[in-house]
């Protein structure tokens, strides 16, 4: 301890320089948008260096995952072909037609690459390198190979913000493919990134331990049939009329890497139908 | 003290005429005339280093606030109160400049041909430090060095008409 006070002291004129540079280095950075625009992309051209060398690295360890995730997704989507497709109808000259199946494609998915995401926090959000340039907007559901991962809420010319399913303000209603209902509300209670809670469904409906849950068709965000998760745990009580059920999410957040923006074709149709709904306020004028 | 009141007034109005004028003036675009600096030539050659240090950082943080460039003169005027130190053991020898009776550097101490250089090489380190700062990227390596020099010059310059106004007793 004596002796870094004694360098201290016989260091005293360059510490002070260091420490009075650095104060007009931070002022530069933080009122000159110029420099600060210079400073933080070579940083973090850097980082996204040492990222790319580090995956290099590692994207080995995960291939034996990854090729099983690929399969699971190619299950996946043969289940899901006919959750996808609408009737073919001929007479729509202007609607989007699949030439191999020759019927109209519901919906586009636009590959992006997870470049920012946390687990650890109350909401939690996660960054794409895909924009409004690559068609990603605001309110498009995002998927994973493994299940749901959120919703787009802010999209920049290159990036979007996308809220995951881990943030207290996400909710969705589950579809029970055993029973053929949808059922409660799914939304994450900020503790364990890998379990959600699914609540408000009736104590009369008959839940069992590993049933899978899927995005329902009542969404008109997320597209139907994608994987949620599976039920760990449920338990009731006499007096609640509500179930406590435990799920395990299919996706898991601390892994996600390539992700895959849905955007619904007929959106627009959907939000003018939205649109002539009567809201509380128009009936109580 | 009243030396110190003395050097923290003679500060602003460097501050304030620098800010005031010689940022106003547009002579051209790589003329960038800053004779504040003459600020440390009116400075003792024995004085306090820490002082010096701390003041010309507020020197540099006026100027800021003074021009709106927030940090650019702070940085430059603490690198060359840092700077100085090396260069005037290289110039000067304190000991017979005191022997002398001078208390700051002047061209009756080795001559004028040897006081330019003295003044030039402050002056250009100090100008190298505020332009890399103000570019802030290695393309502009030429125009920083290029610009350093042409605003040293104009900078000797007005620092010569200040010494004739104020200097002269």
């Amino acid at each position: 301890m004596l002796v870094i006070f004694r360098w201290i002291r016989n260091q005293a004129y360059p510490l002070l320089f260091a420490l009075l540079f650095l104060s007009a280095w931070s002022q530069i950075l933080r009122f000159h948008l110029y420099q600060q625009s210079i400073y933080f992309n070579q940083s973090l051209g850097f980082y996204r260096q040492i990222d790319s060398w580090k995956s290099d690295i590692t994207q080995y360890f995960g291939l034996r995952e990854k090729n099983q995730e690929l399969v699971y997704e190619n299950q996946l989507l043969k289940d899901q072909l006919n959750w996808n497709l609408t009737d073919y109808s001929p007479k729509r000259n202007d609607s989007y037609l699949d030439s191999i199946t020759n019927t109209i494609v519901k919906y586009e998915y636009i590959k992006a690459r997870v470049i920012r995401s946390s687990v650890g926090e109350q909401n939690n959000f996660i960054v794409l390198d895909q924009g409004y340039e690559n068609g990603v907007k605001q309110h498009m559901s995002v998927v994973s190979p493994m299940g749901i991962i959120g919703i787009v809420v802010e999209s920049t010319a290159h990036y979007s913000l996308v809220m995951s399913v881990l943030n207290s303000k996400f909710e969705i209603t589950p579809y029970f493919k055993e029973l053929k209902a949808s059922h409660g509300v799914i939304n994450w209670n900020g503790e364990d990134p890998r379990y959600v809670e699914l609540e408000e469904v009736n104590r009369f409906v008959k839940v069992k331990n590993g049933m899978k849950l899927f995005t329902s068709n009542y969404s008109l965000i997320f597209p139907a049939g994608i994987p949620i998760g599976t039920i760990v745990k449920s338990s009731s009580n006499l007096k609640a009329n509500f179930f406590t059920i435990k799920v395990k999410l299919a996706t898991d957040f601390s892994k996600i890497d390539m992700v895959s923006v849905v955007k619904n074709i007929q959106q627009e149709e959907i939000d003018q139908l939205d649109n002539t709904i009567p809201t509380k306020d128009d009936r109580d004028n | 003290m009243i030396e110190i009141i003395r050097f923290i007034f003679s500060g602003l109005i460097l501050a304030i005429i620098q800010t005031m004028i010689f940022k106003e003036i547009n002579l051209a675009w790589w003329i960038k005339p800053m004779p504040y600096v003459y600020f440390f030539f009116l400075l003792p050659i024995s004085a306090n280093r820490f002082g010096v240090l701390v003041g010309s950082f507020f020197f540099g943080l006026t100027l800021d606030f003074l021009g709106g460039s927030m940090g650019m003169h702070s940085a430059a005027c603490v690198s060359i109160a840092f700077i100085k130190n090396a260069i005037d053991r290289y110039f000067v020898n304190e000991n017979s400049l005191q022997l002398q009776g001078f208390q700051t550097v002047n061209e009756q101490y080795k001559g004028w041909k040897w006081y330019y250089l003295y003044c030039l090489s402050i002056i250009l380190a100090h100008h190298l430090i505020f332009f890399s700062f103000d570019y802030f990227r290695w393309s502009a390596l030429f125009t920083i060095i290029s610009i350093s020099i042409v605003s040293a010059v104009s900078t000797i310059f007005f620092m010569q008409i200040f010494r004739y106004l104020v200097g002269k007793k």
